[in-house]
């Protein structure tokens, strides 16, 4: 399925704050030889909507000491990333690769600040997300005015958002919101061009492959995190 | 039969510090009464119904809705018909230049009600702010203390996108913040009659979820304000306000929705807060830290009834005993370190005593009342609520504590008896207060059960 609501109530797992969240599970390679329950380091990427896995599968070894995470609320989708993150990391003989990508089932838009505490993310990916073309839908969008304001709490101050689509109408809404949001900034074509995200989400995620052999558009936009400005009274 | 002597109750109450009056809504109605403590007597000295006809707001979509598809088929035609016979955009057409159709419910549809979903008194006591469901509206009214004959007056009606859910002020009273089913929060100016287009209001600040209830509140040691809001989701936001963009934390505790909080004005770190869980939670909001949860299963299982209680058929367990039940509401006092709470379809409420330093929460007394409490509010010492008299059309439609600085709490029958006689007079010329049919002509007296979640894929 395609699609999936981002209003319902679905049966989700979601620690009830940050701080209960286990992580063991998602990352074996990093868990604390002195504390079995605890891991050596949190994650710091973020890719919201992560579909088949592609983008997390290729950022994996360009950070090989950052913890990434994929998030996806279709059922299937999510469990087929577990078997390819499974099977990636059975095929190294020395067990050190993709031990640093994990995936999850769970609603972003909605507990987001359930897995992540203040400032603790360096990089948000959105990577073809759904465009929900009506306007009625526009609330249903993964970036709008309101659920900014709550990436940017996660997000550390000068963290990046990366967004990628090959929806112009979206392209132009995202670029629109994360604009008129005080705490974020564009970053121009010439530091796009340098990236190395830049260059693997253009590449790597099978929606974005999928553009390219139907030869369309690609649009990318990155934004930085602002420090906060100064409390008004 | 019966039913015609039916009396709809006070769907909700809300008192000014000193006690002295009583704003209530019935159905979509509000009405002002005044107590005079020198003779005991209590007079009603406002009403206001809300008579807007919610079709013409269908009838305003339906022929925008209209034109736009005109403008749209209309220059689709013209390049069209010199070329193509084009039957079907013809048609179109045909169609398009009839007047608009106003729909109109057929038989089985839900019926469409025009109540008042919230109400509150302004801080400084000024104005008052109901919610309306027939066109999503707040009305601000100013209360003209001087016209006994009537002292609301409408100073405006601000129409929102989706409806709304709870309403809080700024401590200067200068916005109004509101809250919507939506997961949006709405700021609007209270002193300017201006009235915007509901399709260019922005919102403030959001959640990804039905919000509940809505507060705010300033940090004394640095002056900052805040926004606290609480959804369906188990979240209690805090935003920096006016830079509600600046999210300053969350408290993480509830394991169910949150229904209600309250912020007390004697300890102004504190704030309470209670929906679907077995606990009233006691936060230090400025820190984060959970202070106290106060567990009232116990308390509450003796009013326990199968009518209410009972978990839905479709989550219902093997034994089929699965119980769910809710606060419906908490109400601190103005002066006390006392606060108050019910659950939703019982027939008493519970005062719990603050310890100001430490947050701790002890229980102090429980109030049978005679059916179940429906609306809760306070004044500097006394405690009103309002009960379910749909079965009991004779019994007291409000009942009225006094609450002294031990936290002795004493009924105050006499308030009772006056309000009673004087709502009772004019209630039998008052069409509002009829009930003809149980089924339909009732506001959804117990809603808060509802919002529990029970998943799905």
């Amino acid at each position: 399925r395609a699609h999936s609501n981002p209003f319902s109530d679905h049966q989700l797992e979601y620690p009830k704050s940050p701080n209960e969240m286990n992580w063991t599970k998602l990352y074996p390679g990093f868990v604390d030889p002195n504390d079995p329950t605890k891991l050596l380091s949190k994650v710091t990427i973020a890719d919201i909507g992560c579909g088949y896995g592609g983008l997390l599968v290729d950022l994996a070894p360009h950070f090989p000491h950052d913890l990434i995470l994929g998030m996806e609320i279709r059922v299937q989708v999510t469990n087929y990333v577990e078997d390819r993150i499974i099977a990636l990391r059975s095929k190294d003989p020395n067990g050190k690769k993709y031990q640093n990508i994990g995936v999850l089932r769970g609603n972003a838009m909605k507990f987001t600040p359930n897995f992540f505490e203040k400032g603790q993310l360096t990089k948000i990916f959105f990577c073809f997300p759904d465009p929900h073309f009506k306007q009625r839908k526009h609330k249903a969008r993964i970036v709008t005015k309101t659920l900014l304001s709550e990436y940017a709490y996660v997000l550390k101050e000068g963290g990046i958002i990366y967004t990628i689509t090959d929806v112009l109408d979206l392209h132009e809404w995202m670029v629109k919101h994360l604009q008129e949001h005080p705490l974020f900034a564009r970053l121009d074509a010439e530091w796009e061009n340098e990236d190395l995200c830049v260059s693997i989400m253009r590449n790597a995620t099978e929606e974005g492959k999928k553009v390219e052999r139907n030869k369309g558009d690609k649009y990318i936009a990155c934004f930085k995190r602002l420090p906060n400005p100064e409390i008004i009274l | 039969m019966t039913d015609t002597s039916l009396i709809h109750p006070f769907q909700d109450i809300v008192c000014n510090k000193d006690g002295t009056l009583l704003y209530a809504v019935v159905k979509n109605m509000v009405q002002v009464y005044k107590f005079n403590a020198e003779n005991s007597k209590v007079i009603k000295i406002g009403e206001w119904k809300d008579e807007f006809d919610s079709t013409i707001l269908i009838k305003e979509k339906v022929i925008k809705e209209q034109q736009r598809q005109i403008e749209k088929n209309g220059t689709g035609i013209d390049t069209n018909t010199n070329t193509a016979v084009g039957t079907n955009t013809n048609k179109k057409l045909k169609t398009n230049n009839k007047e608009a159709k106003i729909p109109t419910p057929g038989t089985g549809a839900p019926p469409i009600y025009r109540y008042i979903r919230s109400m509150l008194l302004s801080r400084n006591e000024k104005k008052l702010i109901i919610c309306t469901d027939s066109d999503k509206a707040a009305v601000i009214f100013n209360i003209n203390y001087g016209n006994d004959n009537n002292v609301l007056s409408l100073f405006k009606r601000q129409p929102f996108p989706k409806r709304p859910s709870a309403i809080t002020t700024t401590l200067d009273d200068r916005k109004l913040l509101l809250a919507d089913k939506f997961g949006d929060v709405y700021e609007i100016d209270m002193n300017d009659e201006k009235v915007q287009s509901s399709e260019t209001l922005e919102p403030v600040l959001g959640h990804v979820s039905m919000l509940t209830d809505i507060g705010f509140q300033k940090d004394n040691a640095t002056d900052q304000s805040f926004v606290i809001s609480c959804d369906r989701d188990e979240h209690i936001k805090i935003s920096h306000y006016p830079q509600t963009f600046i999210v300053n934390k969350w408290l993480f505790g509830h394991e169910q929705f949150i229904s209600s909080i309250v912020l007390p004005q004697w300890n102004n770190d504190l704030l309470f807060s209670g929906g679907g869980d077995d606990n009233i939670f006691s936060w230090n909001w400025k820190t984060g830290e959970l202070l106290d949860k106060f567990n009232y299963s116990e308390l509450i299982s003796p009013y326990i009834n199968e009518k209410f209680h009972l978990a839905p058929e479709r989550f219902q367990n093997n034994e089929n005993n699965l119980i769910e039940y809710a606060v419906s509401k908490i109400i601190s006092f103005p002066n006390l370190p006392y606060i108050a709470f019910f659950v939703e379809a019982t027939n008493c409420f519970f005062v719990l005593k603050v310890d100001c330093f430490t947050g701790k929460l002890t229980f102090v007394h429980k109030v049978e009342t005679e059916t179940n409490v429906i609306a809760m509010t306070s004044s500097v010492s006394s405690l009103v609520v309002s009960l379910d008299t749909i079965e009991t059309p004779k019994s007291f439609l409000l009942k009225f504590y006094n609450i002294n600085k031990n936290g002795v709490i004493e009924e105050d029958e006499l308030k009772a008896n006056e309000f009673d006689s004087c709502i009772k007079d004019q209630i039998k010329d008052n069409q509002v207060f009829k009930v003809e049919n149980k089924d339909k002509d009732v506001y959804p007296l117990y809603h808060v059960s509802s919002l529990r979640k029970h998943g799905e894929h």
